[in-house]
């Protein structure tokens, strides 16, 4: 029987985008168990309802996290559309769909890069980076900001892209192709690589839905909660299969989010083959009465908008339940039976947004 | 089937080609033409001092002052997000690439408005004035209505009738503009 | 019956263990618990999700009302449960790990109340 003792992770560590304080029990070198601790950046967000009205509100929820900024706008408007019955013209679902999905792409490249430094490969951090900075210069061309991209509003969007800005950026995508089949590939196929992610971290298919695990975190164990099967913005015309793994370790989930960079592009590449023409926003009068709970999937997950109006310019609610939110038991769970030198590995495979789960 | 060294050729590469960041600020940044960097008044003889700018900002880093003529923004305040713009009836303000520079002190931007000891009042006119509409004259079209920002008057053209909502009426003049048949006054 | 996203369920506090073994041996999974101060009650929802179904279990207390935790059944309500007891204070007894209002850390008491 080893020696116990017990080691702080974080709040500050260098694999970690945001803080997220773990207090490990060890026995030797062996996790045994992992007490969490959050709230090192709770801002109180859901309080501001009560002091912007819902349109201004908008802004809010948009900056709860720089990485899903889009989504967490989309999810808002969509959940204060569907209290107050407004219908958003095609031309403005399709243009969602279109900003979702390169922020999905980014987000991937993103974390791509985080989990390389987290293994200690920085050249393919930097890499991964410089193939996301492709999408961040479409993204200030289109809606005028990297990160955050105040192009949401209730009843559509605020700005259009016109199909030569479309086309364009479908042949940036597809200039990116080669590169990024080669940037993944070594995530996928090189033997330094592999020997770190493969056989850690398993959770098992009954654990994960137990646990309430969503995202790439469930799919890798075989659950199947890509909420864009329920056909929300323009999804419901678009040709897609949510893609899952059986194994349910690091290798798994990595090997999950690469596939979903790829189907991305090829949904963009089917929207901006159907998009039709028409306006982009309906005028929205009145106030929400009401309430919804609106699910969007997220790069992490899903993630669930409750709204409460009730009449007045103000809401009574919001309430967002983040993906990372959910994720958090889970890997309490991978990390039982872990080595020391894995824990940033498995507390990144989560893709961590601690910003989004504190709001 | 993992490979050893499959990414020696990258970095070679990478070695001896230009690197991929710019030389910023060394090299002057390019933005494209939708860039939000800050808010401008494009021309200051548009405005009216309404106000909806103000109510409209999340942080509230625009104040109007309509005793004093005044239109002032706090930089550092402000988030980019543009509303103000979208808000704005006399579409007075744009918001243009150009981020910010980094300072230390914090004190806003005041531009002067309109000079209060003038006594000529441009059409749509700002100071205390509430517009009343010539029921004799008007036809009950509702364009006034469409238009108010606001939402402070209600025509039914049915019923004949025209109600304003003092409390809501911003003083901003765009019904008086956009009346056919010029029947409302501001007052 | 006004679409709401999903099933909405009216719940007492008494159904509510029941119900909720009901729903794991049927295979949901939990979604979210929500609270929302209304008119001096606090309006408990707790959503359960299986493939593309929603179903919501909608439950009105007053403040002192006390509810059980569900964590006897799905283990990773912990989380949620702390932080509807620090910020709303709803009365939840028996949490599996329960951190006594310090999840948070916050220095208001309840300041969603």
């Amino acid at each position: 029987m080893g020696k116990r003792s017990v080691v702080p992770f974080g709040p500050h560590h260098p694999v970690l985008p945001e803080p997220i304080h773990l207090d490990l029990v060890l026995e030797d070198e062996t996790v045994i168990e992992a007490v969490p601790s959050i709230g090192y950046i709770h801002r109180g967000l859901e309080t501001l309802v009560k002091k912007k009205d819902y349109k201004q509100y908008v802004y809010v929820v948009e900056r709860i996290c720089g990485i899903c900024s889009f989504m967490h706008g989309m999810g808002y408007c969509e959940s204060i559309e569907h209290v107050m019955n407004v219908e958003v013209p095609v031309r403005a679902k399709y243009l969602r769909t279109i900003w979702a999905e390169l922020s999905r792409i980014h987000s991937h490249l993103l974390w791509l890069g985080l989990f390389a430094d987290a293994f200690g490969f920085e050249s393919l951090f930097m890499h991964s980076w410089r193939l996301r900075e492709k999408i961040l210069d479409m993204f200030e061309y289109s809606t005028g900001g990297r990160v955050i991209f105040s192009v949401n509003t209730v009843g559509g969007v605020l700005k259009d892209m016109p199909n030569e800005m479309l086309t364009k950026f479908v042949k940036m995508l597809d200039e990116m192709d080669g590169e990024l089949r080669k940037v993944t590939g070594v995530f996928l196929n090189d033997y330094t690589v592999n020997s770190r992610l493969r056989d850690v971290g398993f959770l098992t298919y009954e654990k994960a839905w137990e646990l309430g695990a969503v995202g790439p975190m469930g799919k890798a164990s075989g659950l199947n909660v890509d909420m864009r099967q329920r056909k929300y913005a323009a999804y419901g015309d678009l040709d897609f299969t949510p893609i899952t793994s059986n194994v349910g370790d690091c290798y798994a989930r990595t090997d999950v989010r690469i596939q979903e960079i790829f189907q991305s592009i090829d949904l963009i590449r089917q929207a901006v083959a159907k998009i039709p023409e028409g306006p982009i926003a309906t005028d929205v009068k009145g106030t929400p009465n009401g309430e919804y709970f609106m699910r969007v999937e997220q790069p992490r997950g899903e993630a669930v908008f409750y709204t409460r109006g009730n009449g007045s310019m103000y809401l009574d609610r919001a309430r967002i339940r983040t993906p990372t939110f959910a994720n958090i038991p889970a890997l309490l769970e991978t990390l039982k039976g872990a080595q020391l030198a894995d824990v940033p590995l498995l507390v990144l495979t989560i893709d961590p947004c601690i910003s989004c789960t504190e709001r | 089937m993992s490979k050893l060294m499959s990414f020696t050729g990258t970095v070679l590469k990478s070695l001896f080609s230009k690197p991929a960041t710019t030389a910023y600020p060394a090299k002057p940044a390019e933005y494209p033409e939708r860039t939000r960097g800050h808010v401008e008044m494009i021309d200051v003889k548009d405005c009216i001092l309404c106000g909806l700018c103000e109510k409209s900002c999340p942080p509230g880093a625009i104040k109007v002052d309509r005793n004093g003529g005044t239109w002032s923004i706090q930089r550092f305040d402000c988030i980019q997000c543009g509303y103000c713009v979208d808000k704005c009836p006399k579409k007075t303000l744009k918001i243009i690439p150009g981020y910010q520079e980094p300072g230390a002190e914090k004190t806003p931007e005041t531009l002067v408005v309109k000079d209060v000891t003038a006594e000529a009042e441009a059409a749509g006119g700002a100071k205390g004035g509430k517009p009343k509409a010539n029921l004799d004259e008007c036809v009950f079209c509702g364009l006034c209505a469409k238009n108010c920002p606001a939402s402070a008057i209600e025509v039914d053209r049915a019923a004949k009738s025209w109600k304003l909502n003092e409390e809501a009426c911003v003083g901003c003049g765009l019904c008086k503009t956009k009346c056919p048949k010029k029947c409302i006054e501001m007052e | 019956m006004e679409n709401i996203g999903g099933n909405k369920i009216e719940m007492t506090i008494a159904d509510l263990l029941p119900k909720t073994i009901a729903k794991k041996e049927d295979g949901w999974r939990l979604s979210q618990i929500c609270s929302t101060s209304l008119d001096g009650k606090y309006e408990l929802s707790y959503s359960f999700a299986k493939d593309m179904e929603y179903d919501i279990f909608r439950l009105v207390i007053d403040h002192d009302d006390v509810v059980p935790s569900i964590t006897s059944v799905y283990s990773a309500a912990f989380l949620i449960e702390n932080e509807l007891k620090e910020l709303f204070g709803v009365k939840i007894e028996r949490i599996g790990i329960d951190f006594d209002n310090k999840l948070y850390r916050i220095n208001e008491e309840t300041p969603f109340k």
